[in-house]
């Protein structure tokens, strides 16, 4: 039953990754050595060797459907070409680059909904109060509050001035060749500052979720057969109202993940911490165009799968979805 | 994303922000006027300075007025932010219109668009096209507007699709206007409301975007300021330069902090169920 749903849903997505291999070669059209050519000329930041780097490696002098052809099948292959700085495969460095994302996305993930959603769910189940007050200005403050701004400023104060964390980096030097036991407190050590940006972003939005959610539950018709039964408040709530209010969080999480992903870049930039955020804005500052594109395919590809996973997890848990 | 709703006793806070901004604006406008000093000339004898009676936000690491970089800098973050936001909505709408107007395969053909581009984190498909496109304002303006309109399109198509069959639209097609005009004169002017929120909603979005992107060094190139570039000359001063990072600081969340609160008030007016 599940293995047909997971069929029916890669099958699904499919459509979405042509889609994507149609987008990126639209994009690499924009590159040197493409249309704008005459445009890349005048960039003393790209050598004439790379622009005809990118005519081979795209196949640019070919007609427009071979050359599609060739990124589609290079692609399937997951060939994405060699770093123009350091010549080695796209993909390896890609690859190599995808632990310290998904750590650091994984935990501020799991740090956000595991702070998110008990407070959301006592702040609906107290209905008002100062938690609720609290939540809402809360809610201010990380709406207003870019990721690059709250980290510098914690940057500042937590590490520049009084020391109390690293300022970047994922291991202190002096661990380097130290037994993975020792190394692991300095990374959790060095994890802290750069995993609260990435989960502050989220824990608000999904303590309100998590609350509107819950409100949502608490007017349904089975709540109040559960409550003229004589349940008392708490099993109303642990028994009836909670599981059907943390059904609609499977959503939140995927229309999240691109956000989460997305904010690599600037977390991982800005906290010299080694993942694919940073290998993507350094390759974007050195217009490494493969290394660019290969990270970008990447991103998708995390994102598709993580969607895949979240309707898969849905059905799982709620019935009424499997068919 | 609209998040939390503010009471209408608190009516007086979307003003005040209305009131900020208005004068954000005003300030932004008149800069070449205001502004003590050129924002790009270099003084080499006074580099990173604390604010002072001479320089009231200090100077930068090349010596340069930073009051006059973040007046100077505000015109660009205002303005990229709120044309990239009006050729999105102007993308989003038009082609949200025709998707949800026509139905049928135009429909499919856009939203699987969307779909697609919905795959993307937002971020990195920005950085990609800034890569391949070459930064400067104009290309941060298109790359902004090309990959924020997806939102909008989905929203004016859900509500064009709940308007369709309402009697109004279905006495436009008796009387024979085509599907193009019934979309234009009847269903979209009626779908609007939701519109002016996420058109709100979405200049924060496109501000934020600008500066994130200048912040990285890939958005507006120097000698031109924004706020996030004069931020993002303050990372290398973290300990010795605080100045170059809490006046930016300040003028980009406060931005957005008063884009939200009268975002807030644009959606209680646009809703006649919270009147």
């Amino acid at each position: 039953m599940i293995l047909r749903l997971i069929l029916k849903r890669l099958a699904l997505s499919v459509p979405l990754l042509l889609g994507i291999s149609v987008l990126t070669f639209a994009i690499l059209h924009l590159a040197p050595g493409g249309p704008v050519l005459a445009q890349a000329s005048l960039n003393p930041r790209i050598s004439p060797d790379s622009v005809r780097e990118m005519r081979q490696l795209y196949g640019l002098d070919e007609p427009v459907a071979a050359q599609y052809w060739k990124w589609l099948s290079r692609l399937a292959r997951f060939d994405l070409g060699v770093s123009f700085k350091d010549r080695r495969p796209v993909s390896a460095r890609v690859l190599e680059a995808l632990p310290g994302t998904l750590l650091l996305s994984v935990l501020g993930f799991l740090i956000a909904y595991g702070v998110g959603v008990p407070l959301g769910a006592w702040s609906a189940a107290r209905g008002g109060g100062a938690l609720d007050h609290g939540i809402t200005l809360l809610s201010f403050v990380a709406y207003s509050l870019p990721s690059f701004v709250l980290a510098l400023a914690l940057q500042s104060l937590l590490a520049a001035s009084w020391g109390w964390l690293p300022i970047s980096g994922m291991l202190s030097p002096w661990s380097a060749y130290q037994p993975w036991w020792r190394q692991l407190p300095d990374l959790l050590w060095h994890l802290v500052l750069p995993v609260t940006v990435t989960a502050f972003g989220s824990w608000v939005a999904t303590a309100q979720f998590m609350r509107n959610s819950l409100l949502e539950a608490l007017t349904q018709d089975y709540i109040r057969t559960a409550r003229a039964k004589g349940l008392s408040q708490a099993a109303v709530l642990r028994r009836h109202a909670l599981p059907n209010a943390l059904l609609p969080l499977i959503t939140l999480l995927g229309l999240q993940l691109p956000g989460l992903i997305g904010g690599s870049f600037i977390i991982e930039s800005l906290f010299a911490w080694p993942g694919m955020g940073r290998l993507g804005y350094e390759a974007a500052i050195n217009y490494d165009y493969p290394v660019v594109m290969g990270v970008a395919f990447m991103g998708a590809l995390l994102t598709v799968l993580g969607n895949l996973l979240a309707d898969v997890g849905y059905a799982l848990i709620d019935p009424r979805v499997r068919y | 994303m609209p998040g939390p709703a503010l009471s209408p006793r608190r009516a007086w806070l979307a003003r005040a922000a209305l009131a900020y901004l208005a004068a954000l604006v005003l300030l932004a406008l008149l800069a070449p006027w205001l502004a003590p000093a050129d924002p790009a000339s270099q003084d080499l004898g006074q580099i990173l300075r604390p604010p002072s009676i001479a320089h009231w936000m200090g100077t930068d690491d090349l010596g340069r007025d930073v009051l006059s970089r973040m007046l100077y800098g505000g015109r660009v973050s205002l303005g990229v932010g709120t044309l990239a936001v009006a050729l999105s909505a102007l993308i989003g709408i038009g082609l949200g219109a025709l998707a949800g107007g026509l139905g049928g395969w135009v429909d499919a053909l856009i939203m699987r668009g969307v779909d697609v581009l919905l795959c993307m984190p937002t971020l990195f498909l920005v950085l990609t096209l800034i890569v391949f496109l070459g930064p400067g304002i104009f290309n941060v303006v298109l790359v902004i507007a090309l990959t924020g309109w997806t939102d909008m399109a989905r929203l004016v198509r859900a509500e064009i699709l709940s308007l369709r069959e309402r009697e109004f639209a279905l006495a436009a097609r008796a009387a024979g206007a085509t599907p193009l005009s019934v979309i234009r004169r009847h269903l979209l002017p009626n779908a609007m409301g939701p519109v002016y929120v996420a058109v709100t909603f979405g200049v924060s979005g496109a501000i934020l975007m600008e500066s994130g992107l200048s912040f990285l060094g890939l958005g507006v190139q120097p000698p031109t300021a924004s706020w996030g570039s004069i931020l993002s000359a303050g990372r290398d001063y973290i300990s010795n330069g605080w100045w170059l990072i809490l006046f930016p600081s300040l003028a980009i969340c406060s931005t957005m902090l008063a884009i939200y609160l009268a975002g807030d008030w644009v959606r209680a007016a646009s809703d006649p169920k919270r009147q």
